[in-house]
């Protein structure tokens, strides 16, 4: 809805100060869009070519368009194999290619559409290291759907959660993470060989021998609170405080345990440019 | 291969008219070598085009219409654009296996050389004409969900409508007629026919009825691809 193809039943929405299902063409040269499972490429012609025809396709000015490939080829680290067929590449090296295709005309917002889909551990790295890159040095302004909360914690400052069309959450993901799971995971090492810690609101994960894991319920004790108990009643030579993942973020919204799920305003969905 | 298969029917039917007593070909003012240069510019143009169709058939079904659908051009005329560009390269690589052959059975064509740019005129019109048949029917993937279907039957009519073989004027009168109001003629049989009828007038005819039939399948063309583009819109890909 938000790039123009599909126009809602109802409601109202802008991207870019343009209603997009009334101004799908004129909003096309404002953003960029990346389809994890399809490609905007040409699969028989080298990538390069690909990218020569969306520079003609957006109007992009032959001296711009020079300058503005070789950035996108050095920051998407594509200069190994942009003269090659798109139907040769790998997956993950796609992906890259159809996000800087994505970028040749410099929107100033991309949407992306699962874009780590089928990518490995690996793959998925370099690609969330590039967005993050890209959007913070360039300032584009980057919209992503993803089912993998790694994309969400790695790209994005802002987390909306919609569930069967109806939004849920709509927070900085630092406030999601802190005001909504009140669990925090404490791994000590200490000098006991078999070390036990007792306190109102923490639970023994797991004891080994000089290491001690506790799940803490922030809204019963504080960590200051239990790190002053550890250091008074264990030799601690190492302490990690974990935050939960935001996947168990993520499940207990959907579960309803967080919050209440209807008491974030339904308003428009207004991306700044 | 459709190179092979071009030379091939050249072949036999060069072999047919020749066989044909000339008695039967004169009464209609045609001779063998008018006939085979004739069924030379039919193949010519129907080699040319191929089955852009299934391009859009694929989009549709695969949804990589989205992508096309994302980008600042119309999809019908981008498809189009695309479609010129396999055209500009199928064109004269048909034309030297074609007429080559053809010079090779019967001679030279019997065209003026004045005549050589009205003809080829004539024949791009005609691949227009078709490639915005082809554009109707890949977009009516959009309700059927296969235009093979379609297209075959398309295919049939434009042979035996547009005259792929022989003249719609050896056709008998009630078929003929058909044949002549419909829009296959100025796809096939129209330019073909310059090689039989090469005069001013005749040239002028076929041209003014081409460009008639190109306006009215490009407003067609263009009411079905906004009927499509709101189903897209409406229902999703």
């Amino acid at each position: 809805m938000l790039t123009g193809i599909l126009v809602p039943s109802g409601g109202h929405a802008e991207v870019a100060g343009l209603v997009p299902w009334d101004d799908r063409r004129m909003l096309a040269r404002h953003i960029g869009i990346v389809f994890g499972q399809r490609s905007q490429l040409w699969w028989q012609l080298p990538v390069r070519a690909s990218f020569e025809l969306l520079g003609r396709i957006y109007g992009v000015e032959r001296a711009t368009y020079a300058t503005r490939l070789a950035l996108l080829v050095e920051g998407f680290a594509i200069g190994g194999f942009i003269d090659r067929p798109v139907a040769q590449l790998s997956l993950g090296q796609r992906l890259r290619c159809e996000i800087a295709a994505a970028l040749i005309h410099a929107p100033s917002i991309l949407l992306l559409d699962e874009p780590t889909i089928g990518l490995d551990v690996t793959a998925k790295a370099l690609l969330r290291d590039h967005l993050d890159a890209m959007s913070r040095d360039a300032g584009t302004t980057v919209l992503l759907t993803s089912h993998d909360t790694g994309d969400i914690e790695r790209i994005c400052e802002r987390v909306i959660v919609i569930d069967h069309g109806s939004l849920l959450m709509d927070l900085p993901l630092a406030r999601l993470k802190r005001d909504f799971l009140r669990q925090r995971t404490v791994t000590l090492v200490t000098g006991e060989e078999i070390p036990a810690l007792a306190m109102d609101g923490v639970t023994v994960m797991a004891v080994e021998p000089y290491r001690l894991t506790l799940a803490v319920d922030t809204s019963k004790v504080a960590i200051e609170a239990l790190v002053a108990a550890a250091l008074q009643q264990l030799t601690v030579r190492d302490l990690t405080v974990e935050n939960p993942p935001l996947e168990d973020v993520i499940k207990a919204i959907y579960r309803g345990e967080i919050g209440d799920p209807r008491s974030a305003p339904t308003r428009a969905v207004a991306v700044p440019v | 291969m459709r190179g092979g298969l071009n030379v091939l029917a050249l072949a036999i039917f060069w072999a047919f008219w020749r066989a044909t007593p000339p008695q039967e070909l004169e009464v209609w003012d045609l001779t063998p070598s008018r006939l085979i240069w004739y069924l030379t510019i039919t193949e010519w143009i129907v080699f040319t085009t191929g089955t852009p169709y299934r391009e859009i058939e694929e989009d549709i079904r695969s949804g990589a219409l989205a992508s096309c659908l994302s980008r600042p051009v119309s999809y019908a005329q981008a498809c189009l654009a695309q479609w010129c560009g396999g055209m500009a390269f199928r064109l004269p690589v048909f034309a030297v296996i074609g007429f080559g052959a053809a010079l090779g059975f019967s001679g030279a064509m019997p065209l003026t050389p004045a005549m050589l740019p009205v003809g080829l005129i004539s024949a791009v019109l005609a691949l227009g004409l078709i490639h915005l048949c082809h554009l109707m029917i890949g977009l009516a993937t959009t309700w059927t969900g296969s235009a093979a279907p379609l297209h075959w039957i398309w295919q049939k009519g434009l042979f035996v409508l547009g005259g792929l073989i022989i003249p719609l004027s050896l056709y008998p009168t009630p078929l003929r007629g058909v044949a002549e109001l419909s829009p296959f003629a100025a796809m096939l049989s129209a330019p073909a026919s310059l090689v039989i009828d090469s005069s001013r007038e005749h040239a002028e005819m076929v041209l003014t009825m081409q460009t008639a039939w190109l306006v009215a399948l490009g407003a067609l063309a263009w009411l079905i691809d906004r009927a499509a583009t709101s189903r897209f819109t409406a229902r999703g890909i």
